[in-house]
């Protein structure tokens, strides 16, 4: 016998001291150490090999914090997204606070409420880009067209208002606070 | 809606720009600064002091909403603005922008702006990285009112410019 037939024989004996099956073709060959030939015969292995073979090239393992922190944040929003077209809804991901909780689902509202914000900063900066653009005569801007910029950023403040008043905010960030330290045994 | 950002930024930048590059006019011109440092908000690792801290300036945030009088209010807030949240922790930096932020609203509602403006511009320096959050925006516009309010219009032109980045920054981050 071959050492190949004592090996296998070994394997199957030991696997069957422990109740186990007999390993399949595929199974020996990767315990043989012939990857190739145990790809060959399971697809679904030589798939998943495919995908590590072109994932490596774009491994990334010197991400600072705030890279890693936004590189999950996106994969997270991606599969909420994912699951909101299996589900036929409209699934919102649930974005992450500075305490590390999650926020509360944006409303109906809140598209909407983000679109008009961004047409009010386009005609603020609009109104910023014709200010500063250099005329005769005039340095700066005058007194009504600061007050013009001072409105539109105002406004669009206004917008991304959350309805929380400071006290709430912070008390709320303190709660969140106290239960982080908890959990962390702290 | 990333297009629209796209936008935007492009604008700001562009004014930005022409800014930078202007012939100088005859009569003395004071730069605007329209630099913006920022940084995204990590929560950092919690400890007993950054607790204390936020339950600080919460208590200081209660104390002032009971005040009998926007003065009475207004000294609360600035005293709890004396004390520096620890470095590295996220959430007490948020606090920390938050509280200076309803403190200088509230000294330029008092008719107050260069209080605002000597508590604003040190805080608020182009140098200075702020973070992404609405209370940066908040401090930046109030610096921009006060500034106005002084006749600095360089400064007021600048941080209104500031405050309209980290807003098209703080709609990015919500709805990419």
């Amino acid at each position: 016998m071959s050492e190949s037939d004592n090996r296998a024989t070994q394997i199957e004996q030991e696997l069957a001291a422990l109740g186990e099956d007999a390993p399949s073709e595929a199974e020996f060959a990767l315990l043989q150490g012939e990857a190739a030939a145990a790809l060959e015969r399971a697809p679904e292995l030589a798939s998943v090999a495919r995908l590590v073979e072109l994932a490596e090239p774009h491994e990334f393992d010197d991400l600072s914090e705030l890279e890693t922190h936004r590189g999950w944040r996106s994969v997270e929003q991606r599969l909420w997204s994912g699951a909101g077209d299996e589900a036929g809804g409209e699934a919102k991901p649930r974005r992450a606070d500075a305490s590390g909780s999650a926020a509360k689902p944006s409303s109906a509202g809140a598209p909407r409420r983000l679109l008009l914000a961004a047409f009010g900063l386009a005609a603020a900066a609009a109104v910023v880009l014709v200010v500063v653009l250099p005329r005769p005569g005039d340095d700066l801007p005058s007194t009504a067209e600061l007050s013009e910029m001072g409105d539109q950023a105002r406004a669009a403040l206004k917008i991304l208002d959350d309805g929380k008043s400071d006290s709430e905010r912070a008390a709320e960030l303190a709660d969140q606070y106290a239960e982080r330290m908890e959990r962390s045994g702290g | 809606m990333r297009g629209l950002g796209a936008t935007l930024g492009a604008l700001v930048l562009a004014g930005s720009l022409v800014a930078g590059c202007g012939e100088p006019s005859e009569a003395e011109r004071e730069p605007v600064d329209t630099r913006l440092e920022t940084h995204a908000v990590l929560p950092g690792e919690p400890s007993p002091a950054g607790l204390a801290y936020v339950h600080g300036v919460a208590q200081a945030h209660r104390r002032a909403d009971e005040a009998s009088t926007p003065a009475e209010a207004l000294e609360i807030l600035a005293a709890a603005l004396e004390r520096e949240p620890p470095p590295r922790d996220g959430v007490a930096e948020l606090v920390y922008f938050g509280l200076l932020a309803r403190t200088a609203e509230l000294t330029l509602e008092q008719g107050a702006p260069e209080r605002a403006l000597a508590l604003l511009g040190p805080r608020l320096e182009p140098e200075i990285s702020l973070p992404i959050d609405r209370a940066s925006a908040r401090c930046l516009i109030a610096l921009g009112d006060a500034a106005a309010q002084t006749g600095d219009h360089a400064l007021a032109m600048g941080s209104y410019a500031r405050a309209l980045e980290m807003l098209s920054l703080l709609i990015d981050e919500v709805d990419p």
